[in-house]
């Protein structure tokens, strides 16, 4: 290990001693400790930007290979990061409010972000894992953070054997993917696959397995170093399912709806968006790094699993009442807009991805940090009717959310639209006219059901007293960075597609 | 000269921002600053037939300069014949729908007028867009504040209404930007003048395959807007609900956009598409100007009434495109410019009665002429305007488009006829159950226009007979545009006939072959 090696996580590293010491403040101080807290933590995500910005240009390679830090991980970082601010900024009051362990939480935070950063960092699958680890095992205490309410636990508790089960499969697959390879390294796997390399001495060479230590591999073996396809294949689906649960795609997405409408929605939107994102920067350097969509077709895989995504979330999202439950449902849609571009298996494709995930992120949290804010003490109002005038009552909020909800539907001049436009014209690249024209119909139904919340904001008259309590400075400094970002991005977009663009082709350049 | 057409563009979208910021309490001054911008933008629009030159089909006041470099979108605007006046027709009915909703709109003050002036924006824009992505944005942004101006402001069933047009309208635009998207993916642009030049030049060709779906892609998007039978459900949905200034607005310039796009978009990018399809379009727009006539015919509702009218009306346009012949287009364009004017006319005169009687049923009129002559008299001018009486706009409209259609089928022109005459039937006879016999007690005093109402009115009926007697005034302008369009969408034949009194004919005057007019050859038709 050289210095050289822990500067490529620094980031990670900070987080982490962060979270630690958030902890041991929450532990001695007893005065304003939740401020204090909030404050650390904001720091400490800032001081890992900062970390990362000053690392420009990415080293590549550290720790023998096992992480990458290339433009692609340097893109999901600031994402994460930036992220976890968002959701600092938005979790203050609603802490204070919910009378909920500052500390504690905010740790928990701080190592998600840190296991999501692995996670994109990852050039090995054992760290990947680890990584998914990490950010997963914060999520599901995250979840169920709200003790005292009966919902929250439940949906922990779901959220917790679905996704140890769907980890399960992921781990089975890497394990599958190592006996036909040899190795865990995302791209000796790719060299092996290939042809290149040998798999019975892949686990020799330089930048093998952990340990470098010479490993015979039955499989493998017995073909006399032919990659056994059959291996491969299920390799790839459990993998893909690990994924897809992750990433919240159909078939895999059951879990959704409850987790987001029991978890507190601070963290609701944490793993709309974070873990998600993460999720998706592991899918997208898995599969278009180590299993080449030229070599193993599970493009076609992915074809069915955005179809599904995009008619369960939006059909579903039609008949519900809870907010929580509708962004659930459209984050299931989303998904599948996002496999949309995937499928097209190209550098655009993923670039098309990760802008994707950028602006996705943006209106989520927006939207989000509304509810969170309407919700009041318990989450008493997250029904779309007690939006009903909230229009005319509290016309700043409902604009912000306003803006995220048009950026969902995909109207011009949002980030949301311009998603949408590159998801399409990837997939038209790349001949997919079928899939295109589903996922254009797919915006179509999507429109109502925003269209009824945006009903109930203008259109409506309130049925019931809701309390409008002004709005905390720090959310209405979220909701300004979100409305904001996300009409910017509409408007603007062309330095973060090229950059997501950039990383793209370093990814496939580096394969 | 391109700073004018961008300061028409962006001066309502500076409005706006503006209104954000003043303050909700003090609703004269958001109305003020409303009117101001709206005139502001008339009387630069204005400006804009003077500096137009006429005989060329060249965009003209272009602004060309690049958006974002990967996917290539370019900021680039210009008007052309066709827009150029519907760009102005655009700014005038704005005007008067904000001075309509002077007193009709009293709650959300600024959030209405905010709308309103982001409509004129986005208006504008879709008719000044040469760019296809851009064409897209601003059609889609038109979107939002009908929708908001629908359903915020109007009336009983205004969610149901509102929400069906925002639907229908996605659903349409959708596949255009699937369609728009594709074209990219061959072409490498965006940019519909360059796309053309590629076509015209035999650097790109389109299969007729190709053709084909492209050009359903486009047409749902501008076939549902316009809207053509039997996409048509929506819009008396949406006319009846709205309210008057969204009624205005919607019927005046919204489905313009519809009509506009066929003849922008759909003719000259596929032209082989476009004429194998022409026949079933055209039963289509005959069944829409024949239906929408009688069903008109039966409404009780007055609005409906006019709502149907407008589906008869816009079914004629339809026909007139799809003829491709240039007379019939020409007066397809000036009928999208009278319908403007008469039928945004219409509105706003049931508006005023709605707003004295609140009732739009016809049976709790009658004998309004009374105690309302100056209402009854702007009226009858507005109505024989929509039925196309001579020295009135919209007769120089039909005329054209049923000589034009005459000249290629004398079936066509029959049918199209019939409708003429039924609009006859119901609008007079509408206009007699509203206005004439004895009024009701309830009506005895119906009160009778005010100054600022008659200032309306008179406005329009004097641009209505301005454009029934200097028809070649507009008509000259777009003569180049037409020629060059079906030059491109391949013309069935050249008539070289002077049919409108024209002004001091120009040097290069009307129905002059353009050099390099060929016949049409395409893969589908022949000629005949």
């Amino acid at each position: 290990m050289s210095p050289e090696d822990l500067i490529a996580v620094l980031p990670e590293a900070i987080l982490t001693v962060v979270a630690t010491a958030v902890m041991l403040l929450a532990a001695f101080r007893t005065k304003g400790k939740e401020e204090w807290c909030g404050f650390v933590t904001l720091l400490g995500l800032l001081a890992a930007m900062a970390a990362l910005i000053l690392q420009w240009p990415p080293q590549g390679p550290a720790f023998d290979g096992m992480v990458l830090a290339d433009p692609f991980s340097f893109f999901f970082h600031l994402l994460f990061l930036g992220i976890a601010i968002l959701i600092v900024l938005s979790s203050a009051s609603y802490l204070r409010q919910e009378r909920l362990a500052a500390g504690e939480y905010y740790a928990l935070l701080l190592f998600a972000t840190a296991g999501m950063g692995l996670m994109a960092a990852a050039n090995d699958l054992i760290l990947s894992f680890i990584g998914l680890e990490i950010s997963s095992l914060s999520s599901y205490v995250l979840v169920g953070f709200r003790r005292r309410v009966a919902i929250s636990s439940e949906s922990a508790l779901k959220y917790f054997l679905l996704g140890s089960f769907a980890t399960a499969f992921l781990l089975y697959g890497i394990a599958l993917l190592f006996g036909a390879t040899g190795t865990t390294r995302l791209t000796v796997i790719r060299e092996v696959l290939r042809g290149g390399l040998n798999p019975v001495t892949a686990g020799n060479s330089t930048e093998g397995i952990v340990g470098g230590s010479p490993v015979l591999l039955p499989a493998a073996a017995q073909l006399g170093g032919e990659v056994p396809t059959s291996l491969i294949a299920l390799a790839i689906g459990l993998i893909f399912v690990g994924l897809a649960f992750k990433v919240s795609a159909a078939p895999f997405q059951v879990w959704t709806p409850d987790v987001y409408q029991g978890a507190p929605t601070p963290v609701t939107a944490f793993l709309a968006t974070g873990s998600k994102a993460a999720a998706f920067a592991l899918f997208l350097r898995v599969f278009t790094v180590a299993l080449d969509g030229a070599v193993y077709p599970w493009p076609s895989l992915l074809w069915v699993s955005a179809v599904l995504s995009m008619f369960v979330g939006n059909l579903a999202a039609l008949w519900q009442s809870n907010m929580k439950r509708l962004l659930a449902y459209s984050s299931i849609a989303h998904a599948g807009y996002m496999l949309v571009a995937f499928t097209a298996n190209s550098a655009e494709g993923v670039a098309t991805v990760m802008f994707y995930l950028v602006a996705y992120a943006l209106m989520n949290l927006g939207a989000f940090a509304v509810i969170a804010h309407m919700g009041n003490q318990g989450e008493r109002y997250v029904a779309i009717e007690d939006y009903a005038g909230l229009g005319f009552r509290s016309p700043v909020l409902a604009g912000c959310l306003s803006v995220c909800l048009l950026s969902l539907i995909g109207i011009p001049l949002t980030g949301g639209f311009l998603g949408k436009f590159y998801v399409f014209r990837a997939a038209l690249r790349s001949d997919l006219l079928g899939l295109t024209v589903l996922g254009v119909l797919n915006s179509a139904i999507a429109a109502y059901y925003y269209l009824k919340v945006l009903v109930a904001m203008y259109m409506s008259e309130p049925t019931r007293e809701v309390p409008a309590p002004p709005v905390p400075a720090a959310v209405a400094c979220v909701l300004a960075v979100c409305a904001g970002g996300t009409l910017l991005l509409g408007i603007a977009p062309q330095s973060v597609l090229n950059f997501a663009l950039y990383a793209a082709q370093w990814l496939q350049g580096r394969m | 000269m391109s700073a004018l057409l961008n300061c028409v563009l962006f001066l309502p979208a500076a409005g706006t921002a503006v209104i954000l910021f003043l303050p909700r309490r003090r609703p004269a001054a958001i109305r003020a600053l409303a009117v101001t911008v709206s005139l502001a933008t008339l009387a630069l629009s204005v400006a804009l037939p003077f500096g137009f030159v006429p005989g060329t089909a060249a965009m003209q006041f272009v602004t060309d300069r690049s958006w974002m470099d990967s996917p290539a979108i370019r900021y680039h605007v210009g008007v052309d014949g066709i827009s150029l006046f519907l760009v102005l027709l655009t700014a005038f009915l704005t005007v008067l729908s904000v001075l309509i909703s002077w007193r009709s709109v009293e709650e959300h003050v600024k959030e209405f007028f905010f709308f309103l002036l982001l409509l004129e924006t986005g208006t504008i824009g879709v008719f000044v867009a040469v760019d296809l992505f851009l064409f897209y944005v601003f059609w889609e942004v038109t979107l939002v504040p009908m929708y908001f101006l629908i359903g915020i402001w109007g009336h009983e069933r205004r969610v149901y209404a509102a929400v069906k047009f925002f639907l229908f309208t996605v659903v349409g635009s959708l596949l255009m930007l699937v369609a728009i998207i594709w074209l990219y993916n061959l072409f490498g642009t965006f940019d519909s003048e360059r796309i053309l030049q590629a076509l015209a030049s035999g650097a790109h060709t389109l299969t007729f395959l190709q053709q084909f779906w492209l050009f359903l892609a486009f047409f749902a998007a501008f076939a549902i807007k316009v809207p053509l039978f039997p996409l048509h459900t929506w819009l008396p949905d949406a006319h009846v609900e709205a309210p008057t200034a969204g009624s205005v607005m919607l019927a005046g310039v919204l489905l313009k956009m519809g009509a506009y796009g066929l003849l922008r978009f759909c003719l000259p990018l596929f032209p082989d598409a476009a004429h194998a399809l022409a026949t079933p379009i055209i039963v289509l727009a005959l069944v829409g100007i024949i239906y929408g006539s009688l069903v008109a015919m039966v409404q009780p509702d007055l609005k409906k009434l006019i709502a149907y009218s407008s589906v008869a009306h816009l079914g004629l346009v339809v026909l007139g495109i799809f003829s491709f012949n240039q007379l019939a287009v020409e007066g397809a364009v000036y009928q999208m410019l009278n319908h403007g004017v008469s039928t945004g006319a219409l509105f706003l005169l049931v508006g005023m009665i709605y707003e004295r009687l609140h009732s739009r049923q016809i049976s709790d009129m009658g004998g309004l002429a009374t105690p309302a002559p100056v209402l009854a008299t702007l009226f009858l001018i507005t109505t024989l305007s929509s039925i196309g009486l001579p020295l009135l706009n919209n007769f120089v409209g039909e005329f054209l488009i049923l000589l034009g259609v005459q000249q290629e089928r004398t079936l066509y022109t029959a049918l199209a006829a019939t409708g003429v005459v039924l609009s006859a039937a119901y609008m007079l006879w509408m206009y007699q159950r509203v206005f004439l016999g004895e009024a009701s007690e309830r009506n005895q005093t119906f009160p009778d226009l005010d100054r600022r109402e008659r200032g309306i009115l008179l406005a329009a009926v004097a641009l209505m007979l301005l454009m029934g007697v200097r028809s070649p005034f507009f008509l000259r302008r777009m003569d180049a545009s037409t020629a060059a369009l079906l030059d491109r969408a391949g013309l069935r034949e050249t008539r070289v006939e002077r049919v409108v009194p024209s002004e001091v004919a120009p040097a290069s005057g009307r129905f002059i072959e353009p050099p390099g007019r060929r016949p049409y050859i395409g893969t589908t038709e022949v000629v005949p």
